[in-house]
């Protein structure tokens, strides 16, 4: 469990998943994907990607971690560490900026790089 | 659901008056709610279930007085009422509950309901938004694009004319540091596109142009404005309030970013309207209320599924019955105007006739006080562009935005004709309007110095 402080955890959290949001409604603009559909509210972002999958990325404020549920490689927890900026999963050792950055290229066959670690 | 609708309908009635028991019974006498007031039922059987004051001197001490007041609010369609009434009974459940059928059902009428408006203006059912009414539309649109793009872009263009709370939102936005253009209009009352092309600047974040004006009923050029704005890149809204449902509009076709609709103008429930937010290319707002993130995050609170199913109803019944309407009203408009005109000297219509939405009609009657002619006119329901009739006692900004001269701001009448005024509604109207305005004209001294040849210009008035 991370140490991070309520108020930081809510500032950095809302900046990740907002500017995912905005970076990925731009590439589906783009792209004009079929059946691509991004929304986010209450804190949940999920993206759909027709027959590819749909992502959810969530705040999980009691355990101040982001939480991811990928079509390809299942759920995850992400804790944010300070020294880097980013949401690393200790598991993996990897960020969550690589695996979407990663994933989603792959799902979209172009590569993407979004504006998080 | 016959019974409690007439239970309903008939408690009201008994503390009521008179109209609301002869359309229960209308009801009652049909073969069931389900031939009169389905919304497959047409326009014409809505108006014959509808009870009109028939002008009688028995009937007229206890019946309403004739409605021409269509701008102000429109009647709710009886087959609108029919569709929201399981909603306001039975299925009463939260479109938010996700967990059980109570909230599956109205979510999933809630959904229907969003098609519906979004087939009425060319949109796709993920852009619209439900709010309180165009007022907050209005807001939201206005604040909430501005406040997003604060950092980059700083100005706004809007019309003198605009509805009050567009040009006070923009009033707030200048209290914030923003710039804002008020465009003038022409004696027709519509904007200048050089202006507004000379108005845009590459800090411009808005433009704010109503397609339908309230008082005057003038129509803008949307899709030329829309179109200007698209190439530079500025986003474009327009307060459809008065327009929605009562000529045709395309979000696509006419280059809209954002358009604000209101129920109660459309035969629909007040308390309810929507805002139509493009997609692609994607409009950002910061949303003015918020909390637990509903409506995409852009208006949070329970959408309140009776008064939403009511504005998709009465949506899908303004894109179907349009052609009927809108003959309906072009009709009764040209009566009223032909038959004022041609009884009555001295009688302005405000407004560009080659670009106007024919259901309101607003004239100016030389030499007689706007206040006067409604309280003479009181079997009709109407409204006037005087001082006297306002809340804040000013003339009417936009008759004076076209240049009229306050004597004639003050001496106009708005007559709102809608799908329910009827024929003969409109000659006792006009049979009315004469005979008041002659009189009161008689009593006027400044039509007897008009007619002995003084010109009132020339007058000092003295002050007392």
């Amino acid at each position: 469990m991370s140490l991070l402080s309520d108020s930081i955890y809510y500032e950095k959290s809302s900046e990740t998943l907002e500017r995912l949001t905005e970076s990925l409604e731009d590439i589906g603009d783009q792209m004009e994907i079929d059946d691509y559909d991004i929304e986010y509210s209450s804190g949940v972002l999920t993206l759909r990607l027709g027959i590819k999958g749909t992502y959810v990325i969530n705040k999980q404020p009691p355990n101040k971690q982001i939480w991811l549920s990928s079509p390809v490689s299942g759920p995850e927890r992400y804790d944010f560490d300070s020294e880097h900026g980013a949401w690393f999963c200790r598991q993996k050792d990897e960020s969550l900026g690589t695996l979407l950055n990663r994933e989603i290229s792959d799902a979209l066959g172009v590569e993407i790089t979004l504006p998080v670690k | 659901m016959l019974s409690r609708t007439l239970r309903v309908l008939g408690s009201r009635a008994a503390a009521n008056t008179s109209r609301v028991t002869a359309a229960a019974a209308n009801l009652a006498s049909s073969r069931g709610l389900s031939t009169t007031t389905r919304l497959g039922a047409t326009a014409a059987e809505a108006v014959t279930n509808h009870n009109k004051p028939t002008g009688s001197t028995e009937l007229e001490k206890n019946t309403m007085p004739i409605y021409l007041d269509a701008q102000a609010t429109t009647p709710l369609d009886p087959r609108v009422l029919d569709a929201m009434m399981p909603y306001m009974t039975e299925s009463y459940g939260n479109p938010h509950s996700r967990t059980h059928k109570y909230g599956w059902e109205t979510e999933q009428a809630v959904d229907k309901a969003r098609e519906q408006i979004a087939s009425l203006i060319g949109a796709h059912p993920k852009e619209i938004i439900f709010t309180s009414g165009a007022t907050e539309a209005n807001n939201t649109a206005i604040k909430g694009v501005a406040r997003f793009y604060k950092g980059k872009k700083n100005h706004i263009i809007t019309a003198q004319t605009e509805h009050k709370c567009v040009l006070d939102s923009c009033r707030v936005l200048q209290e914030e540091g923003f710039e804002v253009t008020y465009l003038p209009v022409s004696k027709g009352g519509r904007i200048s596109l050089d202006d507004l092309k000379e108005a845009m600047r590459p800090t411009t974040a808005l433009v704010s142009i109503m397609t339908v004006n309230n008082e005057i009923g003038v129509v803008q050029d949307i899709a030329e404005i829309g179109r200007m704005c698209r190439e530079r890149r500025i986003f474009f809204h327009t307060d459809a309030a008065q327009a929605a449902g009562k000529i045709p509009l395309d979000v696509n076709a006419m280059n809209i970013d954002l358009m604000s609709i209101s129920g109660h103008k459309l035969y629909g429930p007040k308390g309810v309207g929507a805002l139509y937010v493009r997609r692609r290319p994607r409009v950002r707002l910061e949303p003015i209320i918020t909390g637990g993130g509903q409506e995409r995050g852009l208006r949070s609170g329970t959408v309140p599924s009776p008064l939403v199913v009511g504005l998709g109803a009465a949506a899908e019944l303004a894109a179907r019955e349009f052609e009927y309407d809108y003959t309906h009203v072009t009709k009764l408009a040209q009566r009223l105007i032909d038959g004022i005109q041609s009884r009555v000297t001295h009688v302005v219509r405000n407004g560009d006739p080659a670009h106007m939405y024919p259901g309101c009609v607003n004239l100016s009657f030389s030499f007689v006080e706007g206040e006067s002619l409604l309280m003479a006119l009181k079997n009709v329901a109407l409204s006037s562009g005087s001082a006297c009739t306002s809340a804040s006692l000013e003339p009417s900004y936009v008759l004076r935005a076209l240049g009229a001269e306050d004597d004639m701001a003050h001496s106009s009448i708005r007559f709102g004709l809608g799908r329910f005024t009827t024929e003969s509604e409109v000659d006792y109207v006009v049979d009315n309007v004469e005979a008041h305005v002659n009189r009161l004209r008689e009593m006027s001294p400044l039509w007897e110095m008009f007619q002995e040849g003084i010109d009132l210009k020339t007058i000092q008035w003295s002050q007392h």
